[in-house]
């Protein structure tokens, strides 16, 4: 029996559909799940979440995070959460032909600065898949990272979901970086359910020749006075596919709250796609709400103008682009190396455009 | 210096330069003056090599170089500047680190060892104090949120940086106000050298009060009509284009 319904990557929802269920559990089958759990019966566990799935019911915190926990058999929890360095949080992964699931719930307690660095670089199976959960108590800030830009696993997959709860006055600043592997598919699930709680998301997706690199976000904004920010920029290199679709919604009674979404992209050889959705769907009357999507090639005048100074047809492509990604580092957190980064995006961009 | 013979140039196959001949000798000033659409400006992107064009026919040598074998960025490295009428923004690159970027690649080219951080800076230092530069153009994106003055005098400041045999300055002084025009004519005549040559391609006579030329050409349907010495271009402001034979 699987544990969870494996992804279909190029289903749009499966990722969705795999969390709403979470959402409609009875308690009968909140409890039922937890005895098996206790007694370590896997069967019957396993049948647990199964049953689980046909149940309804209205769904409260204590409810989901326990059918989370349940649900993910090899959840790892990340007690302790230092202000003053990176926790790192390793998805790993060492079968090479087997699709490996690896799922972590985490807790930032109130009045803490901490700082995750999602880790994929040991997830070396052909496909991984993987689960983070965050909740982040009141007045606690969050900077997550997630470096992936594989330089050794180019033929894998990796598919992972990033969810955060947000209590009040609460935020999370997320920055992503996908490059160089076939194929990578990140979710990201926002709940802003406090009052005056802020989601910040840069990220940057350089597709190089045959990849796809898909980002999805959902933020919900559930309290007043929520904020979101998001601003992405992807580079498609020959026969590669970026996608970037960022869903908004402002609930009923999130009043005052703000949301605004930015995604740029830049085509490189003739074979390039891009696909980019930004979407609002707002139910209050009193929200801002904003977004804007461009997509094009690199500007031919400054192309021809760094060419005119001196520099290489690689080598103005290469400027023009590092320039274009450099609002992907900003907001970064300061505990993050960032040299050894933008060494990373520098070396994913100069194969991209080396295969152009 | 510059020897153009008998160039002829086209776009998507209309033709702009029309069996164009021009001679820049060394350490000369010319002055290119002529009506809009004449192909003022194509002349100076033909020469630096912008590929949206074709040249049907024609030759240009630079210092004996057959500029028209070589790649746009290797005209550079042979001393070829051009600056632009509308310079080109560039966000997210600091200027000081464009210059730099630039110069270590004209001298690679020219197998040139790299210029040091410290000589870069003392010399950048030096030529932004000539040119009445505040320190902070230096860690500014290039040409990003500059006024139309400042984007001029920051193409002298690579002008000066680069230390090109032939600049061509195509409008310089357009939008420019008195002041920053003679800032900009400043650092033009400061860079005037026996090694160094000049094109300016302007509208206006005003520019020639603040940089004497030696030759001036009148320019018009692709070729060159006319050429004198400066008061050609004080006859051109008196009477127009129409007393040359010039549609305007």
């Amino acid at each position: 029996m699987s544990e969870i319904q494996l992804p279909n990557t190029r289903q749009e929802n499966w990722r969705w559909n795999n969390l709403r269920w979470l959402e409609s559990l009875s308690s009968s089958a909140k409890n039922q799940i937890h005895k098996a759990k206790s007694n370590n019966q896997n069967v019957k566990f396993m049948q647990a979440i199964e049953g689980a799935r046909e149940s309804i019911s209205v769904f409260s915190d204590s409810e989901r995070e326990l059918c989370e926990l349940a649900l993910c058999g090899k959840t790892t929890s990340i007690p302790d959460v230092y202000h003053d360095r990176i926790t790192p949080i390793k998805i790993q992964s060492n079968a090479p032909h087997e699709v490996v699931n690896r799922n972590m719930i985490t807790r930032v307690g109130s009045h803490v600065n901490a700082c995750f660095e999602v880790d994929t670089a040991s997830a070396n199976a052909q496909w991984t898949n993987a689960w983070v959960h965050c909740k982040v108590e009141s007045t606690s800030t969050l900077d997550v990272i997630l470096p992936s830009i594989s330089e050794s696993q180019v033929d894998s997959a990796l598919t992972l979901t990033l969810s955060f709860d947000l209590e009040a006055s609460s935020r999370v600043r997320l920055h992503t970086f996908l490059s160089n592997r076939s194929f990578q598919r990140v979710d990201v699930l926002v709940r802003l359910r406090g009052t005056n709680s802020t989601f910040l998301a840069r990220g940057l997706n350089i597709a190089g020749e045959h990849e796809e690199q898909d980002i999805h976000l959902h933020c919900l904004h559930q309290a007043p006075k929520t904020r979101s920010h998001q601003e992405h920029v992807g580079i498609a290199g020959h026969h590669g596919h970026t996608i970037w679709k960022s869903l908004a919604t402002i609930e009923r009674g999130a009043h005052g709250s703000e949301s605004f979404q930015r995604n740029d992209n830049r085509l490189l050889g003739n074979k390039a796609r891009v696909s980019s959705k930004p979407e609002l769907k707002i139910d209050e009357d009193d929200v801002k709400a904003s977004h804007g999507s461009a997509t094009g090639r690199v500007n031919e005048d400054a192309y021809f103008y760094c060419r005119q100074r001196g520099l290489s047809p690689r080598d103005a492509k290469a400027l023009l682009l590092e320039a274009f990604v450099e609002k992907s580092f900003d907001d970064l957190s300061s505990l993050i190396d960032k040299d050894a980064l933008a060494a990373k995006v520098e070396r994913a961009l100069g194969k991209v455009i080396y295969e152009e | 210096m510059l020897t153009i013979d008998n160039l002829s140039a086209s776009v998507e196959g209309n033709p702009i330069l029309k069996s164009l001949s021009l001679t820049v000798g060394a350490g000369e000033v010319h002055a290119i003056m002529g009506p809009n659409g004449a192909g003022k400006s194509t002349l100076g992107k033909v020469i630096a090599g912008h590929e949206e064009y074709d040249v049907s026919s024609g030759s240009i040598h630079l210092s004996g170089e057959d500029l028209l074998e070589l790649d746009i960025e290797e005209r550079a490295s042979k001393g070829l500047f051009l600056g632009f009428q509308y310079p080109v923004e560039i966000p997210g690159v600091q200027n000081h680190y464009f210059l730099r970027t630039v110069m270590n690649a004209q001298r690679k080219t020219r197998g040139e060892d790299e210029l040091s951080a410290g000589d870069f800076l003392k010399s950048l230092n030096e030529e932004m104090k000539a040119l009445n530069m505040d320190a902070d153009f230096k860690k500014r994106a290039v040409n990003v949120g500059f006024s139309g003055g400042e984007k001029k005098r920051n193409e002298i400041l690579q002008l000066s940086m680069l230390k090109p045999s032939l600049a061509i300055l195509d409008e310089t002084d357009s939008g420019l106000d008195i002041d920053a025009l003679k800032v900009v004519a400043e650092g033009v005549n400061r860079l005037r050298s026996p090694e160094r040559s000049f094109i300016l391609i302007t509208h206006y006579q005003r520019l020639l009060d603040y940089i004497k030329p030696d030759v001036v050409h009148i320019f018009a349907d692709g070729s060159i009509v006319k050429s004198g010495g400066p008061e050609l271009a004080l006859q051109l402001e008196e009477q127009g284009y129409a007393s040359f034979g010039v549609k305007a």
